[in-house]
């Protein structure tokens, strides 16, 4: 099952959805694609804004057309620049 | 890239985000996307997409290796390219297969008196090495063994990987009823010397201090009423007695001296597992001692040796042994045999007697004084 299939209502109307588990694992379902990628920073389009990973080792594990999920040490999570 | 699987490649190029985000148009996905240098990525994608996002990097100017399969995918490529190898792994696999169909091994456990009459049952339903499992039935067998074998408790039948394995329990049969009812008396189980009674019902008739022979009796099944008139019961009481048990072993005083007379043969002689041969024969020498020097031939693991065989000629001397090691060594053998006898029994004193040389032997009396409840019914 893709994590598209199980995503909440709101992320079909283009709200972003961010799920940080632990210091390892970011979600972020209702994107719009990838603006830039380095190892100790990501960033992605939503219709939220722009969502900003930081952290040391960062990959993408996995990158889907809705659904996003970045590993590694993650050390903060912002949106337009607004820490969540 | 033929087949269904994950495929790693690298893309190089500068913004590679962006042509990302475009297959993400496309309905493309990728999977562990590594970022390795400023203008590469390292990434994975579905091999039935690798075609399509190629031609895409392609079309917007981006580098692409060339796909390399990973996962169940890399396997198959692998298994592709050692044909060989695939083969002999399947032939391998389906010839154990075929072998856990068959009964490699019976093993009979346990069985005491009944194994050979258990084997030969085997033997007549054809239940031997290299018969087809499926062809056997474990609970008949177990079903039909319990009603050959009636005085067996029970019959287990298992499968040990390719093993069959047949367990029986021996019936251990129940003491003999003693009955406990009508008068008797209690006799003694064997001679000795009272040293105490203790009577529960009836008459003693023994007290402590007398010697009394096995079959005397000890209590009397009679008791009388307070008018005096006697009444039959059942005796029942302790007598416990001093007794003595001696066992004897008999030692050799004197040994043989092996002394060489300087002749000597040596040959040599190749042995294998299956049969020795030597091309002289052995010296024949009445009395000789022999050394033999193994030279393997062929390394450890080849099973045949060379031996050089020493033959010493020797003569023979009786010769005196010394007497206090003489009676040691009965002394420790009659100990021995002593304990075996005595059992669970109350032991008061123990002691060793020895005889005078009687021929070539001295013999070892160890005795013990023990303390025993001689009591029986008769």
């Amino acid at each position: 099952m893709k994590m598209s299939e199980i995503a909440p209502p709101e992320v079909g109307k283009g709200a972003a959805r961010i799920i940080w588990t632990g210091r390892e694992e970011v979600v972020i379902e209702g994107h719009n694609g990838l603006f830039s990628y380095e190892t100790k920073c990501i960033r992605i389009r939503s219709k939220s804004g722009l969502v900003t990973v930081s952290g040391q080792d960062l990959i993408i594990d996995h990158l889907g057309v809705q659904d996003l999920l970045i590993h590694g040490k993650v050390e903060d999570v912002a949106v337009d620049g607004e820490t969540t | 890239m033929k087949g269904t699987g994950q495929v790693q490649f690298r893309v190089k190029g500068l913004g590679v985000e962006k042509l990302l985000n475009a297959a993400r148009k496309q309905g493309i996905s990728f999977s562990r996307v590594k970022r390795e240098k400023s203008r590469s990525l390292l990434l994975r994608c579905s091999s039935k997409d690798y075609e399509a996002f190629s031609e895409l990097a392609k079309e917007k100017g981006f580098e692409v290796s060339e796909a390399q399969p990973v996962g169940v995918l890399r396997l198959e490529k692998q298994a592709g390219k050692r044909i060989g190898l695939l083969i002999g792994g399947l032939a391998a696999i389906g010839l154990l297969i075929w072998a856990l169909g068959y009964v490699w091994e019976v093993r009979v456990e346990n069985a005491g008196a009944y194994l050979g009459e258990v084997r030969s049952y085997l033997e007549e339903q054809g239940i031997r090495p290299g018969i087809r499992r499926a062809s056997v039935s474990l609970s008949d067998l177990r079903d039909k063994l319990e009603w050959r074998l009636p005085k067996v408790k029970w019959v287990r039948t298992e499968w040990q990987g390719v093993s069959l394995v047949v367990r029986l329990e021996e019936g251990v049969p129940p003491p003999e009823a003693v009955s406990n009812e009508g008068a008797g008396d209690v006799v003694a189980a064997s001679d000795g010397i009272i040293r105490r009674v203790t009577t529960y019902a009836g008459t003693p008739l023994v007290k402590a201090g007398d010697f009394v022979k096995a079959g005397q009796t000890l209590i009397r099944g009679e008791e009388r009423d307070k008018d005096g008139a006697a009444r039959p019961v059942q005796a029942r009481g302790e007598a416990l007695a001093r007794q003595w048990v001696s066992v004897q072993v008999r030692t050799p005083v004197t040994g043989f001296v092996s002394e060489p007379t300087g002749r000597e043969t040596t040959r040599r002689v190749i042995e294998t597992p299956v049969f020795t041969w030597a091309r002289e024969d052995a010296p024949d020498y009445l009395t000789s001692e022999k050394s033999r020097e193994a030279v393997p031939i062929g390394g450890a693991w080849w099973p045949v040796g060379l031996l050089r065989e020493t033959y010493a000629e020797v003569s023979l001397r009786k010769e005196s042994r010394d007497l206090e090691e003489a009676k040691r060594e009965g002394a420790k053998a009659a100990i021995f045999a002593l304990n075996q006898a005595l059992m669970n029994d109350e032991t008061v004193d123990k002691w060793i007697n020895f005889s005078m040389i009687e021929g070539d032997t001295i013999t070892v009396t160890a005795t013990a004084e023990i303390i025993r409840d001689i009591g029986c019914r008769p």
